[in-house]
This record gives structure tokens, sequence and C-alpha cells, in this order.
């Protein structure tokens, strides 16, 4: 069931991010990294497969470059949380790999990367809602239940 | 305190696959990948285009709305004025009449429909005056402008007074407001001629209304033996308490409507004055 709404959740917050513009912070990482920060690695790999599966689909000429890149994000957390057990800015460190590990690959494999505002303001954005994304989804999706 | 992670063979070996798959899809060929991901693009931006199309269709039917209430509001106008002209044998001038849309942004607080506040003023070309109608019929009229803001002195407000005209028998009258949301008729003669379900349109006398406006229905005319004048009770088209958006009969430039100007063939100024009755 939790799975699911992981799932759900993740696209969703595809849906919020493919109907904004690129200034946009990427809430669809951060979504799954807080997800990934709680889930088996199976699962984060797999929802991060999924989570960058949806993001290909709005320009399916670069299909697989956001599905490798979330999915090695989603296993990457996953095995390194443990690494840094309750350190509070081990959410900003994950992200900031993330958006590196994204921006190279949406540089090498992707359309090209974005102007240098729009990157810069969306991973800015990216990195000041992370706690606050951090916050809230874990007291929605893991309140009361059992970390994996 | 760093600690090895534990690692769960299985799980990293799937975890590796997805990933592999990832890759593999990176490196087929456009067409194909295309191909292959055209039925899963399909099915996961269906939410989306579906948002996109139902906002799409939103604006479109607002925007439709808006032009067709402006043209049913011009054609309200057209309509009347041909209707109450088409009684008279003689020719119907061309008129074209500018209408200036207009929302309600303000109503007085005492009794919401005798004084309405618009968000057109002398800057959108909104002038003292001005006949103010909806697609239903006669509204009221402006009587002060700001820049971007008029005052509106509604069909029911105490000091209103419209010149009708009964659009069936001709006979003209008075309406003033009553305190029941309706109209009645002023100095109706006693053996004219109103019945129930007779439509009024304005009468065209004055300068601040022109002729044949759609301006209410005969709802009563209660049998009082006693009056001096036959009560004839009106119900507004114009549903005051409720209207949103109005539209306002823009008078045309280089007339002063305070002068009583003429600027429509019906409210022409008088070219011949009524002889002062003799004195007894």
């Amino acid at each position: 069931m939790r799975t699911f709404v992981v799932f759900l959740l993740l696209y969703l917050l595809f849906l919020v991010q493919a109907s904004v513009t690129q200034w946009w912070p990427d809430l669809v990482m951060l979504g799954l990294i807080v997800v990934s920060l709680h889930e088996t690695r199976i699962t984060s790999t797999l929802a991060g497969a999924f989570a960058g599966l949806c993001l290909d689909m709005t320009n399916p000429a670069f299909t697989g470059t956001y599905m490798v890149t979330l999915a090695a994000t989603g296993y990457g957390v996953a095995l390194l949380r443990s690494l840094f057990y309750r350190a509070r800015w081990a959410t900003l460190l994950f992200v900031a790999m993330a958006l590196a590990l994204k921006w190279v690959a949406v540089a090498l494999f992707g359309p090209g990367l974005p102007g240098l505002p729009a990157l810069l303001v969306s991973s800015i954005l990216t990195l000041i809602l992370a706690p606050l994304t951090e916050l809230g989804l874990t007291g929605l999706l893991y309140h009361g239940w059992q970390t994996a | 305190m760093l600690s090895r992670p534990t690692l769960s063979a299985w799980q990293d070996r799937a975890a590796l696959l997805v990933i592999l798959l990832g890759l593999i899809l990176l490196l087929v060929p456009h067409h194909i990948r295309i191909a292959v991901t055209q039925p899963v693009q399909v099915a996961l931006l269906a939410p989306l285009r579906l948002g996109t199309a139902v906002s799409q269709s939103l604006h479109e039917t607002r925007t439709e709305n808006e032009r067709l209430s402006r043209l049913a509001a011009q054609l309200a106008v057209e309509n009347a004025r041909l209707e109450s002209a088409s009684q008279a044998a003689g020719s119907v001038p061309p008129v074209s009449l500018a209408l200036t849309r207009a929302s309600v942004i303000g109503r007085d607080l005492t009794t919401f429909e005798h004084w309405l506040i618009i968000s057109r003023g002398a800057l959108h070309g909104v002038r003292p005056g001005a006949p103010v109608i909806t697609p239903e019929g006669v509204c009221g009229m402006v009587i002060a402008c700001g820049p971007h803001q008029s005052l509106v002195q509604t069909l029911l407000a105490p000091d209103s007074r419209v010149a009708v005209l009964n659009l069936r028998s001709r006979v003209p009258a008075l309406a003033r407001p009553d305190r029941s949301g309706r109209l009645v008729l002023d100095y109706a003669q006693k053996e004219s001629d109103f019945r129930t379900g007779d439509t009024l349109v304005t009468a065209g006398i004055g300068t601040v209304f022109p002729k044949g406006l759609m301006l209410g229905e005969v709802v009563a005319v209660p049998d009082r033996p006693e009056a001096l004048f036959k009560p004839v009770i009106i119900r507004p088209f114009a549903d005051i308490s409720r209207v949103e958006q109005v539209f306002v009969i823009a008078i045309p430039e280089g007339v002063l409507p305070d002068t009583g100007t003429g600027w429509l063939e019906n409210t022409a100024k008088p070219e011949v004055s009524i002889p002062d009755q003799p004195a007894d």
C-alpha cells in the first residue's frame, strides 16, 4: 500500500512539475530523495525509474535520460543514507549530488542544458525546498510507519 | 560514526538491472524508442492533456460567453428599437451603438440594488448620463465617473424616473421604483390600456435613454376604484440585485449629455418648445 502511495505521489509531483516552467524547483527529484531516505533500495530504484520515465515522456526523443538518472539517484540515496544517520545536512548533500548528476546527464544525453539563469534558479530553489519537502513528505508518508 | 552500508545482494542486482534497462533504452535508436514509448507516453500524459484541454475549453467558453453576451446586449437594444419603431410608419434610421462592458464591483450596503459601482470609468469612455443596460433590459444610468470606475443609479433607486412606453398599446407613462424591488407607473390614466403581460420599453423622452430599450413587464394592474390614476406594477427585466456584468452605451464624442444635446434620434434636443399654458 505504501509503495503504491509512493508511486502515486511521484506521479502527482510529475504532473505538477510538467505543468510549470523550467525555472521551478525539481519537485520530482525532491520527492524521490525523501522517499529513498526511507524505502528499500529496490523500491527507491523502481520509484526513480518510474519518475524518470514520466519525465522522459515529456520529450520522447531523449527517453532514458531521466530514467537512468533518477533510478541511479534513488538507488544511491537508499544505499548511502546509512552513512549519514540522522544528519540533517545529508538531504542537502543528496540533493546537490542528484542535481549535479541530472544536469550532467541532461547535458550529455538529453536535450541540453537550459540557460544558466534558469539552471541556477531551479537548482537553488530545489536546495532551499529540500528541508521543507523532507519534513512534509516524511510526516505525510512515514508518520507512524516503520521505515524500511 | 560511519558504518559500512549493509548489502542485500538481490536488491542490488535488481536495482542495477533497472538502471541497466534505462541505459539500454538510452542507446536504442530514436525512431524505435519513440515507437516503443508512444503508448506509455499517451497513458502517462493523459491527465496533463485532459487538464490542458479542459483549461483551454474553459478559456474558449469564457471568451465565447463574453462575445455572445455583448452581442446579445447589442441585439436586445437593436431589437427593442426596431420593434418599437415598427409600429410607426416612418423608416428606422440606422443607429450603431458602442457598448462598453463593465463588471459590477460595488453596491450600496443597504439595499444592494439602488447604486452600483462598475469597473469602467472616464478613461474607458464612460461619461455621466450614459445608459447602463444588461442583455435583459435597462439597468440604470451613470451619474458620476472616476478615471477607472463609475457610479450607476439603478432603476430601483428612489430618485430614478424613466419614461416608458407600452409596446402593445403605445401608451406612455412614467415609471418609478416602489419599495419592493419593482416599478410602478405614475400618472397612467384610469382608462389607459395596460394589461398584465404587456412589455414596456423606454419612451425616448428626455436625454438619457434612447427609445425602445426593453425595461420590464406588467405583472399586475390592481383594481382600485378610489385611485386617481391606474396602478400598474412592473417587474424590470434586468435582475438588478444579481447583475454582475453590465454594458454602458457610449455617448459619442462631442456630445455633452448634461446639456441635453441629442445623441440619438430619439433623444434629440427639442427644436421647438411647448408653449406655456395660459394663466387662469
